[in-house]
C-alpha cells in the first residue's frame, strides 16, 4: 500500500496491509484492529523477524485473527523531519474509521515516535512498547496507557565474550552503518566498553560507504573481531538488507564475526551471550492479548528481558579455530554436523547388526572351533593310550619271543669270549684270531642293542607324532619286531614290496603297531594250519594318491559271525584275545585319514588292507633304515 | 653253511654237526668247539639237516629249535628214526620245561640252553659216555 497522494515522504513506506475492508461487517465486528509501527523498512533481520513471530504468536492467541496495519517509521524516525509527515500519513489512514484497538510499537526508533505522537493520535488507545531497547524509553516512565516489553542488550558482553573465546584479540572493528541510528548507539556503546580500552581498540565503521567496509574487514589485521550491531544505510545513504550485509560480510571478513541478537546465529557469526528474538516476540504477544482482552497497560509490567544463553555456531568455531574448551560453561553448540550415527541411523544401525551378527557367528565359530580342537585333542591323547595299552600287550604277548631273539647275539658274545679265553689259556690265540672275535663281539652287541630299542620304543608312552616317513621301513621294522615269533611259530613271511617309494606323513611308532598287530593277526589266525602251509605275504603297492599295504594269511578266514563287527573293540574269536588289537589298528588308521579293510581269500586266508594317503610334502626321511633282524 | 674250522687239537675230537640258522651264533659256537671238536658243518636250513647227518657222520648234531623250514624238534625226530645212536643236543634260548621235555620226547640226548657256556662241557660229556 502506498502513501496518500499528495503526502510527500517517499522514505515513509506503509507495507502493512490494511485487510479485510471489504470484508464483511460482522468480520470487522468482532476482528480487533492493531497499529504496528516498525522502527525500520523491510531487510533489517531482527525486526523481520521479530515482527513475523509476533503476528504469528498473536493469532494463535487470538479467537479472530487480529487486522494488523504495518506502518514504518523510518529509519530517520527519531527526530528527523519526516515525522510529521509519518504522524500525518497515519492519522489520513484512520479517518472515518475505527480508531486502533492496540498500538505496537517494534523497536526502539518506533517507540519513540509513538510516544511523541500516540496522545495526538489515539490518546485512548493502549500502547505496546515491544522489543525496545531500554535505552530508547530513557527516563521517561511509562503513561497510563502504555506498557513496554524492552530488551536490555548487553553488548559489553559480547565484548566479553570475544575476549573469552580469543583472549589475544587487540582490535574490535564495530559495523553500526550510518545515519541516527548508528549514532545513537555509538555513543550508547562507547560508553559501555569504557572498561576495555586498556586491553582492546575500538574502530567504528560507522562514515562509510559499505563497499569500503567489505574491503577494510577483508583486511583486518591480526587479532582482530568484528561487532556487527546493525547496518542499514551506509554513509552515502544507501539501504542495505542485512541479509546481503551478512552474506558479503562474512565472506570476505579475514575476522571473525560477533553480534548480540539471535538473529545473526547461523547467518556469520560466531556467537555469545544473545538477545532472543523469538522470545520477545512471545513475551509481546502475552502482552498484546492481554490489552486486547482489556486489561489496564499499568497493570501489564513486564520484566526487561536480558540476554540468554550463550549459543555459539560450530562452524564459525571451526572456521576460526576457537576450541570449545573456552565456551562458557553451559554453552549451546548448533550447526554442528550430524553425526555418522545421526546422518545414517538406519544404515548405521543395519551395519551394527551385521556386524554384531558377523561378531556372534564368529565367536561361535572360534568356540566351536576351540571345542573341535579340544576334542580332537583329547581324541588324540585317548588313541595315544589305547595305542599305547594295545601295543603293551601285544609286545608282552611277545616277550618270549623278544628274550629269544635278544638271546641270540647275547649268545654269540658269551660263545665268542668264551672262546677267546679257551685260545688264550691254550696258547692259540692270535692277534687276528682275537680281534676277529672281539670285532663279532661288537657287532653282536650293537644287535642286542638295536633289539633292545625297537622293543622299547614299541613299549613307550607315545603321543601322536606325524612327520614324514617312509612306509616300507615301517613294515621292515614291524616284520623285525615279529620275526622271530613267525620262526617260532614256523610261519613263513613273503614280503612284496612296491619298488615305487612310499612315502607317507604319518606316525612311525603308531604304524609299525598297525602292521604288528596285522601280522601277529595273521600269525594267530595260521595257528591251526599245518607248518608247511603257513604262509604270509606283505606287500605293498603304490597308486597316484594313495599307498596300500596288504597282509595275506593261509589261516580259518574271517568267521561270519563277527562280520560288520571285526574293528568293534572287544569282539573277538580267540580264547585269550582282548578283541582291540584290530579296533587299535582302525583307530590308528583313521587317525592317519586311512582306511582299514579285510576280506576273505578265494583259496582261503584272510587278507587285510590298509590304504593310507601319500605325502605330497618334499621327502624327508625321518625314520632310519631297517636294521639287521 | 660251512664255516672255518679253527682248530684240530685232540687225536680222538668228537665230530659235530651244527644246525643253527643264526650266523653269528653258528660261529661262535664253531670257535668255542674248535679246539676240543671238530665241527664237521654248519647247517642253517631245517630241511637240510637229516641229509648232512647221513653224509657227515657226526658224532654229535647241535640243533637249535627255530629252524627254518623244519623245526628243530622235528629235525631231531627225524634223524632219530634214521640214525637212532646219534647224540643230539638241543641248543635253544628257549628253556622252558615243556620245550625241554618235548625235546627229549623226540629223542634229544640233552638240552643246552643258549648263553650258558655248557655246550662243549655236554658234548664231551655225550662223547665220553659213549666212548
Amino acid at each position: 500500500m502506498k502513501a496518500g497522494p499528495g503526502r510527500g515522504f517517499p522514505r515513509v513506506a506503509l507495507t502493512g496491509l490494511l485487510l479485510l475492508a471489504a470484508a464483511s461487517s460482522e468480520a470487522q465486528q468482532v476482528a480487533p484492529q492493531v497499529l504496528l509501527l516498525q522502527s525500520v523498512d523491510r531487510g533489517n533481520l531482527p525486526v523481520d523477524q521479530f515482527t513475523g513471530n509476533f503476528r504469528v504468536e498473536l493469532d494463535q492467541r487470538l479467537e479472530t485473527p487480529a487486522n494488523v496495519v504495518q506502518v514504518v517509521v523510518g529509519p530517520t524516525g527519531l527526530i528527523g523531519p519526516s515525522e510529521p509527515a509519518v504522524f500525518d500519513f497515519i492519522r489520513s489512514m484512520f479517518v472515518g474509521r475505527p480508531k486502533p484497538d492496540l498500538i505496537v510499537t517494534v523497536g526502539g526508533p518506533a517507540a519513540v515516535f509513538a510516544r511523541n505522537y500516540r496522545q495526538q493520535l489515539f490518546p485512548d488507545t493502549p500502547t505496546l512498547l515491544a522489543s525496545v531497547d531500554q535505552r530508547y524509553l530513557g527516563d521517561a516512565p511509562l503513561g497510563q496507557n502504555e506498557t513496554a516489553v524492552a530488551a536490555v542488550n548487553d553488548y559489553a558482553r559480547v565484548i566479553d565474550d570475544i575476549l573469552q573465546l580469543l583472549p589475544q584479540t587487540r582490535q574490535v572493528f564495530v559495523v553500526t552503518g550510518s545515519g541516527q541510528i548508528a549514532e545513537f548507539w555509538q555513543r550508547e556503546l562507547q560508553d559501555s566498553f569504557q572498561r576495555f580500552h586498556d586491553r582492546l581498540t575500538f574502530v567504528w565503521f560507522d562514515d562509510l560507504p559499505f563497499q569500503e567496509t567489505l574491503r577494510r574487514c577483508a583486511s583486518l589485521p591480526d587479532n582482530s573481531a568484528i561487532f556487527y550491531l546493525r547496518f542499514g544505510t551506509d554513509a552515502t545513504g544507501a539501504a542495505y538488507a542485512d541479509d546481503r550485509v551478512f552474506t558479503e560480510l562474512h565472506a570476505r571478513a579475514n575476522a571473525p564475526l560477533f553480534a548480540g541478537l539471535s538473529v545473526y546465529l547461523g547467518a556469520g557469526i560466531v556467537g555469545g551471550s544473545l538477545m532472543s528474538i523469538d522470545e520477545l516476540a512471545r513475551t509481546s504477544a502475552d502482552a498484546a492479548v492481554r490489552l486486547l482482552n482489556g486489561a489496564a497497560p499499568t497493570s501489564i509490567r513486564v520484566p526487561p528481558q536480558l540476554v540468554g544463553q550463550s549459543v555459539f555456531d560450530w562452524r564459525e568455531l571451526e572456521r576460526w579455530g576457537i576450541p570449545e574448551s573456552r565456551l562458557p560453561p553451559g554453552s549451546m553448540v548448533r550447526y554442528r554436523p550430524p553425526s555418522l550415527w545421526q546422518q545414517h541411523r538406519v544404515t548405521v544401525l543395519s551395519a551394527v547388526g551385521v556386524v554384531a551378527v558377523q561378531s556372534l557367528l564368529i565367536v561361535g565359530l572360534l568356540h566351536q572351533r576351540r571345542a573341535r580342537r579340544r576334542a580332537e585333542l583329547h581324541s588324540r591323547e585317548h588313541l595315544a593310550l589305547a595305542a599305547d595299552a594295545s601295543r603293551r600287550q601285544t609286545m608282552s604277548a611277545l616277550t618270549s619271543s623278544i628274550a629269544h631273539e635278544l638271546g641270540q647275539p647275547l649268545t654269540s658274545m658269551i660263545n665268542n669270549a668264551q672262546a677267546g679265553r679257551m685260545m688264550i689259556t691254550a696258547n692259540r690265540a692270535t692277534p687276528d684270531t682275537v680281534c676277529e672275535i672281539l670285532s663279532d663281539i661288537e657287532s653282536e652287541g650293537v644287535q642286542a642293542t638295536q633289539i633292545i630299542d625297537r622293543h622299547r620304543t614299541m613299549l613307550r608312552g607315545h603321543p601322536l607324532d606325524m612327520k614324514t616317513i617312509d612306509l616300507h621301513v615301517v613294515i621292515h621294522e614291524s616284520l623285525a619286531l615279529v620275526a622271530h615269533d613267525m620262526r617260532a611259530r614256523q610261519v613263513e613271511a613273503t614280503v612284496n614290496l612296491s619298488s615305487n617309494p612310499c612315502i607317507i606323513t604319518g606316525d612311525q611308532v603308531l604304524l609299525q603297531q598297525v602292521f604288528v598287530n596285522l601280522v601277529m593277526n595273521a600269525m594267530d589266525a595260521m595257528a591251526e594250519t599245518p607248518p608247511a602251509r603257513r604262509r604270509m605275504t606283505i606287500s605293498t603297492e603304490v597308486r597316484a594318491a594313495v599307498a596300500e599295504v596288504s597282509v595275506r594269511d593261509a589261516g580259518t578266514g574271517l568267521p561270519a559271525q563277527i562280520d560288520g563287527t571285526l574293528f568293534t573293540p572287544f569282539v573277538t574269536t580267540k580264547a585269550h584275545g582282548l578283541g582291540i588289537g584290530l579296533a587299535i589298528t582302525r583307530t590308528i588308521v583313521d587317525a592317519h585319514g586311512g582306511t582299514v579293510d579285510a576280506h576273505n581269500n578265494p583259496e582261503g586266508g584272510a587278507t587285510f588292507t590298509v590304504t593310507l594317503r601319500r605325502s605330497d610334502r618334499p621327502v624327508k626321511i625321518l625314520a632310519g633304515p631297517p636294521s639287521a633282524a | 653253511m660251512q664255516h672255518e674250522v679253527i682248530g684240530q687239537y685232540l687225536p680222538k675230537r668228537p665230530r659235530v654237526l651244527i644246525a643253527e640258522d643264526h650266523t653269528g651264533v653258528a660261529k661262535s659256537v664253531c670257535r668255542v668247539l674248535a679246539l676240543d671238536c671238530e665241527v664237521v658243518g654248519t647247517i642253517a636250513d631245517g630241511s637240510a639237516v637229516l641229509e648232512a647227518a647221513q653224509r657227515l657222520e657226526p658224532d654229535v648234531i647241535v640243533v637249535d629249535l627255530n629252524l627254518p623250514h623244519v623245526h628243530g624238534l622235528e629235525v631231531c625226530r627225524q634223524i632219530k628214526q634214521v640214525k637212532p645212536e646219534a647224540k643230539i643236543i638241543i641248543f635253544s634260548a628257549m628253556n622252558e620245561p615243556d620245550v625241554t621235555q618235548r625235546s627229549f620226547e623226540v629223542g634229544a640226548s640233552a638240552f643246552v640252553t643258549k648263553g650258558t657256556g655248557d655246550l662243549l662241557s655236554t658234548i664231551k660229556r655225550l662223547c665220553d659216555d659213549r666212548g
